[in-house]
């Protein structure tokens, strides 16, 4: 196995220029190979060291990184021979050190200087694991501290230190008042009832140990209380963290997973941990306070008899040793039936629209009774697990008591011992066996709770991959000047949305954004926005590297309106505000106004009071944009974004709305995406992507012109019009 | 209509004079796949010969190694072979190892150990293709069930191997699996 680790020897003259391990053979199976890239050749070698195949850098005329699925290869063409060739292959996590041996290739074939490796291009391990961490962060998703869960959420407590110790206080006194009882019937018992002692203080010793159920009940009360008070806090600041979390999240997590997920996650997760939290803690810190003490007490009574008793013990002990793990199982299989069930009644709704015009109630109603059973399976399989295991432990502990009537018995008819003693050991046995019993409980508490917890965290712990960084620029006023140097991003691995883009845009300058569906004009827009960082490249925004940039001031000053608008829930005028809750009544209405938005809303029953969102008013798609438009206008942003702004527009419609959209872009850097090219007549510069990549750039006539991509663009559409007969 | 007569009818057309919204179908007689001299597929169809076509599954879960979409280097769409089991044998052989390339989807054949760690677990599994080790975050993101008796298996490097039946695993195999389902 050592020798698998290391390299072989390479027979080559030189040092390499690079080396890189591959996993597969030709026919796609796992193996070692080495490619190593020499100033002349390339050669792959085998894990003996031994030459599989060379080619000489003269010999080519181009190299390629072709994706397979799950893998890729690298394709050489040669300028003699007439095929290409599959020089070498590898497995996809690989592709990211693949792709930098391309390009030093390519340097090689071009006799250019070979590149440097970037920062992203190496491959960097964990320091802890030794892993390849993945891409764009520097936390390792497997070597998150799992053993520090529990002392995570215990970390809740400390703001409420004090409200803690005083509970524990009680609880120490509560446990302290639960050992007398048992030791007052023992008087009684032994001085009263024993010598038949009429004239004895019997009243004054029932009274004792009524005074006694006072004082624990009270204690009792006061516990609980604390309990709940300071659990439910500790869980309200466990949830405020997890939304913050999940609000600082980039959306690329939201991309790589289903959202409607998180909706019950972050609730449901939260109430898993609310009983460990309110009542466990303190249950746990009791009990124990209280087996110990008993333990203490019994042992100092009579430590023969109190041996006895703890015969069981360790088999109670080892059967939670052994049920543990599958309790553990049962739970989160449970829990994956929940967020299935959540996950799709989530899609559901959120389709419903769908579903109705299609007639499918039936089949997401037998979808969602698949789905249903299994999560009544699971909960039969967890709960029912319960049933035999929880008098399992009662009989264990029972055991313990029985005993001690045999033997604690024997002793008291040699009297050996008082009758008192027997009865008061009996009594401290039950309170013995209550934690005891408790325990699998407890099991159960803590393993629902922990896993939850550690989902919590998983949220928590997620790498933010736009985050600021520590000495980010602020840029209060931001003049607009954007410049794109060589950049190039893909949502997934090396399957790049827009490459090697370059741009320079003057501050004011309006942008229209034209080419097909796909062509990657929104994921440009996305990058601007810094949703997203590239994976190659740098954005300037006056001369600042975009990732320096402080997010806040960025996005104060970006105004973005989407062709999917979204309203929260509250009023058209809250919806207007959202981005800027102090602007007046009169802006709103400006606003709206320029967004030609005002004549439907005065139309509305109550005006701009009107609900909209989830529980209120519908609005169609222009409506609805309009909203938006009118959100950007009083946003007032330095940088304004369209993508397909007004796609859900008619022409007329449109047109105003272009009017007055021409006069907010004055002085604005603008990028506007537009399918109908008449809206972009405004634009300074048009910039045409085709599959990724800046086909051309220019204003509209001198596009037109160059009879390129975009005047078969506009070609295309003045046939569609001619069909339509609308729009000149 | 004759369905035969149609498809040779369209086959006859040359690729880049089709129209672009219609499904060629490729006939299996009219179709021979081999491995050029630089250990690319070749295809040979109508007696066009097609250097470096690649093949892609249009169903590569549900109808693994039929459905199967023919482009040019180009990326130019050749057709459509619905059922490669009637290509001549040697066909079918190379267009096989083809989609084993293509496709770099090791399918599990033993289990060897499931194991949990703090914060992840560990799959070693012995694959068609050589020794494997996945190592996930969670089940609930990483463990894909297909059906009953399908799984597919995402590692946090999108490593990926499918276990195309549960029931046929040896019993060593399903006892480590059993800890995960
Ligand atoms: N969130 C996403 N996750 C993965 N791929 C995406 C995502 N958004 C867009 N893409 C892909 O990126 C490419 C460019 O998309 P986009 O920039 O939205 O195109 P458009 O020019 O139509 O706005 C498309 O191939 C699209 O499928
Ligand atoms: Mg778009």
């Amino acid at each position: 196995m050592v020798s698998l680790k290391s390299r072989p020897k390479f027979s080559s003259s030189g040092p390499p220029i690079l080396t890189l391990e591959s996993d597969l053979d030709d026919g796609a199976n796992f193996c070692r190979r080495w490619l190593v890239i020499d100033p002349e050749r390339m050669t792959l070698y085998d894990e003996q060291g031994a030459v599989i195949r060379q080619s000489e850098v003269s010999r080519l005329k181009a190299v390629r990184l072709e994706q397979d699925f799950g893998g890729g290869h690298l394709l050489f063409t040669y300028q003699s021979e007439p095929f290409d060739e599959a020089f070498v292959r590898f497995s996809a996590p690989l592709a990211p050190q693949f792709a930098y041996g391309l390009s030093v290739l390519q340097a090689l074939i071009d006799q250019q200087p070979i590149p440097e490796m970037s920062v992203r291009d190496q491959p960097r391990a964990c320091s802890r694991c030794g892993r390849t961490l993945p891409d764009g962060t520097d936390v390792c998703p497997l070597c998150v501290d799992k053993k520090k869960v529990m002392g995570r959420l215990l970390g809740y407590i400390r703001p409420y230190r004090l409200p803690v110790i005083f509970a524990m206080v009680v609880l120490l006194i509560g446990t302290g008042v639960q050992l007398i009882p048992p030791y007052i019937t023992k008087i009684i018992i032994d001085r009263v009832l024993e010598p038949k002692a009429f004239s004895s203080d019997l009243l004054s010793l029932v009274a004792l140990l009524f005074a006694m159920n006072v004082i624990q009940l009270g204690m009792q009360a006061i516990r609980g209380y604390l309990g709940v008070w300071f659990g439910s806090r500790m869980m309200g600041d466990i949830r405020r963290n997890t939304y913050n979390a999940l609000m600082a999240l980039s959306l690329r997590y939201f991309d790589q997973r289903q959202v409607s997920q998180f909706i019950g996650r972050v609730n449901s997760d939260a109430v898993s941990m609310q009983q460990f939290m309110t009542d466990g803690i303190v249950m746990i810190t009791g009990q124990s306070l209280l087996i110990v003490s008993v333990l203490a007490v019994m042992l100092a009574m009579d430590w023969q008899l109190a041996l006895i008793t703890f015969v069981t013990m360790p088999l109670i002990v080892l059967v939670s040793v052994v049920v543990w793990p599958y309790v553990r199982q049962r739970w989160y299989r449970q829990w994956r039936s929940m967020m299935r069930l959540n996950i799709l009644v989530g899609d559901s709704l959120q389709g419903i629209r769908v579903v109705k015009a299609f007639g499918q109630e039936p089949t997401e109603r037998e979808r969602y009774h698949g789905a249903n059973q299994d999560l009544v399976l699971q909960n039969v399989r967890t709960d029912g697990m319960w049933q035999g295991i929880f008098p399992l432990f009662s009989f264990l502990s029972g055991i313990g008591g029985l005993l001690i009537w045999y033997f604690g018995g024997e002793q008291v008819l040699h009297n050996r011992i008082s009758l008192g003693t027997l009865v008061a050991f009996t009594a401290y046995i039950a309170m013995l066996l209550g934690p005891l019993q408790w325990f699998s409980q407890l099991i159960n508490w803590v393993t629902n709770a922990m896993a939850a917890a550690d989902r919590i965290f998983e949220i928590i712990d997620a790498p933010v991959d736009v985050d600021d960084v520590a000495d980010a620029v602020a840029m209060p006023h931001i003049h607009g000047h954007i410049q794109f140097d060589q950049v190039s991003f893909g949502y997934e691995r090396h399957r790049p949305a827009v490459k090697a883009i370059n741009m320079d845009i003057q501050p004011g300058e309006m942008i229209g954004l034209v080419g097909h569906s796909g062509a990657g004009k929104s994921t440009l827009i996305n990058l601007l926005a810094r949703f997203y960082d590239p994976d190659e490249g740098t954005i300037y925004l006056d001369g600042v590297d975009l990732r320096r940039v402080q997010q806040s001031d960025l996005h104060r000053q970006v105004g973005v309106v989407l062709q999917e608008t979204f309203l929260f829930d509250g009023t058209v005028a809250d919806n207007i505000r959202y981005a800027n809750p102090d602007a007046t009544l009169v802006d709103v209405i400006r606003a709206a106004k320029i967004a030609n938005a005002h004549g439907f809303i005065m139309g509305l029953k109550d005006g701009y009071d009107t609900q909209v969102g989830e529980r209120g008013h519908r609005m169609s798609g222009g409506e609805k944009q309009r909203v938006a438009i009118a959100r950007a206008v009083l946003h007032d942003p330095r940088i304004l974004i369209l993508d397909e702004a007004t796609a859900s527009l008619d022409t007329e419609t449109e047109r105003q709305i272009q009017e007055a959209l021409a006069r907010l872009v004055q002085g604005r850097t603008t990028f506007a995406i537009a399918h109908r090219l008449s809206t972009l007549r405004h634009a300074d510069r048009l910039i045409v992507l085709d599959h990724g990549l800046i086909a051309e750039m220019g204003s509209h006539e001198e596009l037109l012109r160059n009879r390129g991509v975009y005047h078969r663009l506009v070609q295309a559409q003045r046939e569609l019009s001619k069909i339509r007969g609308v729009e000149g | 209509m004759n369905r035969r007569e149609n498809d040779s009818a369209q086959a006859m057309t040359p690729a880049h004079q089709r129209d672009p919204w219609e499904l060629y179908e490729i006939v299996p007689e009219a179709l021979v796949c081999r491995r050029g001299p630089g250990r690319l597929l070749e295809i040979v169809l109508d007696g066009q010969v097609y250097p470096g076509a690649t093949v892609t599954q249009a169903f590569p879960r549900s109808a693994p190694g039929r459905y199967l979409i023919f482009a040019d280097t180009t990326d130019n769409e050749l057709g459509l072979l619905h059922d490669p089991t009637t290509l001549d044998p040697a066909s079918r052989e190379v267009l096989d190892a083809e989609l084993r390339l293509r496709y770099v989807m090791p399918i599990v054949t033993k289990i060897e150990r499931v194991r949990q760690n703090p914060g992840s677990w560990t799959f070693d599994v012995i694959t068609d293709r050589g020794p494997l080790r996945l190592s996930v975050r969670n089940l609930h993101e990483h463990l894909e069930g297909l059906g009953s008796d399908r799984l597919i298996l995402t590692d946090v490097d999108e490593r990926t191997a499918e276990i195309s039946s549960i029931q046929a695993l040896d019993s060593h195999s399903k006892r480590e699996l059993a800890k995960v389902l």
